[in-house]
């Protein structure tokens, strides 16, 4: 996160990391990730303290997300209409087949992943609903950029595919970057400069140059 | 067979013959058809029973046999479902746990860290904001404003009780993570 927090910094925009839940210096919860879905709600924690305490229009707030954060902006977007614009970066539509992709990648068969989510659910942590694909159906016309590489090995490329198809299902003009040679969340590493210009394009035409 | 049948043959004779010479019998038992040797061992058709009583419920007791074989087989076969079943419920938990523990990004490894994410080495480039500060988020998840022993405050919209608090407030609340239901957002911005 620093990396591309540095890249907006750069280019004038103001940025808020936060760790979420469970992670880094917040609160340890559970100890266990929350699928994007409760993570969501601390981004919008973070969106409302930005409004209201911080004084900042919406329509100057996007957020960005890698990997399980991407699934946590998406949701959180879906969630809250007034989110101006969203970048994800190596996210997923589905969790459900990316933990089945996951367990297979351990020689497992992938139904055990249906049963673990299952029995996660059992005590009380769904982690698979609302799902960010579905959530991105409620984007309509806001801007979404979805970045992913295409040897991604732990979330694969065709949860982007499933991404770019739903927006584009639901009137939207996603941006799309898919880095051929790179893995997850690899772009931002590879390919710094291009990241950083195409980043700080994206926003300031979403939420407005960084100096407005 | 053959054998068998002059053994019986010879047997008989002596029983039956006053010099020890064999006497004459049914040429059936003597050689003959060998079916009907082993006919006279069956049970009659006409049900006489008798002496061939135990002959008789060897058909039964196969049966039994085989019928506590299954038994045993089918009680083998549900220990062995048993197993299989509570060892893949303990693999499933073992799964649950490792696909869903923070620990592979930031959880325990950076804890603590946050105040100094920019100056973190993180690239060759200088990265670096020195404009930051950090802000904790307050946060009670579920609870209402007046439940005793609940944080302090919280929106009014139901999806998100965050109650987050200037960085420069000297009215912070207290911290809540130790309250069943609250815990702390940690953030810093640029």
């Amino acid at each position: 996160m620093l990396f591309p927090a540095g890249m907006l910094h750069a280019h004038g925009f103001a940025v808020l990391i936060i760790d979420l839940r469970d992670e880094g210096s917040s609160t340890v919860d559970t100890g266990r990730f929350a699928g994007g879905v409760g993570e969501a709600r601390d981004v919008l924690g973070a969106w409302d303290w930005l409004r209201e305490v911080q004084g900042i229009p919406a329509e100057r707030i996007g957020l960005f997300g890698v990997s399980l954060g991407a699934g946590a902006v998406l949701i959180a977007a879906g969630e809250e209409p007034r989110v101006a614009a969203v970048w994800e970066d190596s996210g997923y539509a589905d969790l459900t087949q990316v933990l089945r992709h996951q367990v297979r990648s351990y020689m497992i068969p992938s139904f055990f992943a249906d049963l673990a989510l299952a029995y996660g659910r059992m005590h009380g942590h769904e982690i698979a609903f609302p799902s960010p694909g579905g959530e991105v159906r409620r984007f309509g016309r806001r801007p979404l950029a979805i970045v992913h590489g295409e040897r991604d090995g732990s979330v694969p490329v065709e949860q982007a595919y499933m991404l770019i198809a739903v927006d584009q299902a639901a009137g939207g003009r996603p941006t799309i970057w898919l880095v051929p040679d790179v893995g997850h969340t690899g772009a931002m590493g590879s390919y710094p400069a291009e990241y950083e210009s195409r980043l700080a394009a994206f926003f300031s035409a979403a939420l407005g140059s960084a100096s407005a | 067979m053959a054998f068998s049948r002059g053994a019986i043959v010879r047997r008989r004779g002596l029983q039956g013959g006053s010099l020890g010479r064999p006497t004459r019998r049914p040429a059936a038992a003597v050689g003959g058809d060998p079916s009907a040797v082993v006919g006279n061992r069956r049970p009659a058709a006409s049900g006489r029973t008798g002496a061939l009583a135990s002959e008789d419920d060897r058909p039964e007791s196969a049966a039994m046999r085989r019928r506590n074989r299954r038994l045993f087989l089918l009680g083998l076969a549900a220990i062995e479902l048993g197993f299989l079943v509570g060892a893949g419920a303990i693999f499933t938990v073992g799964l649950y746990d490792r696909l869903t523990k923070v620990e592979a990004d930031c959880g325990g490894r950076y804890h603590g860290q946050t105040p100094a994410l920019f100056s973190a080495p993180v690239a060759a480039e200088p990265y670096l904001m020195p404009a930051s500060g950090k802000c904790d988020f307050r946060a009670a998840i579920g609870r209402s404003p007046s439940t005793p022993g609940g944080c302090p405050v919280q929106r009014p919209t139901p999806r998100r009780w965050f109650w987050p608090t200037d960085c420069t407030s000297a009215n912070a609340p207290p911290p809540c993570s130790s309250r069943p239901g609250c815990f702390t957002l940690t953030g810093s911005q640029s």
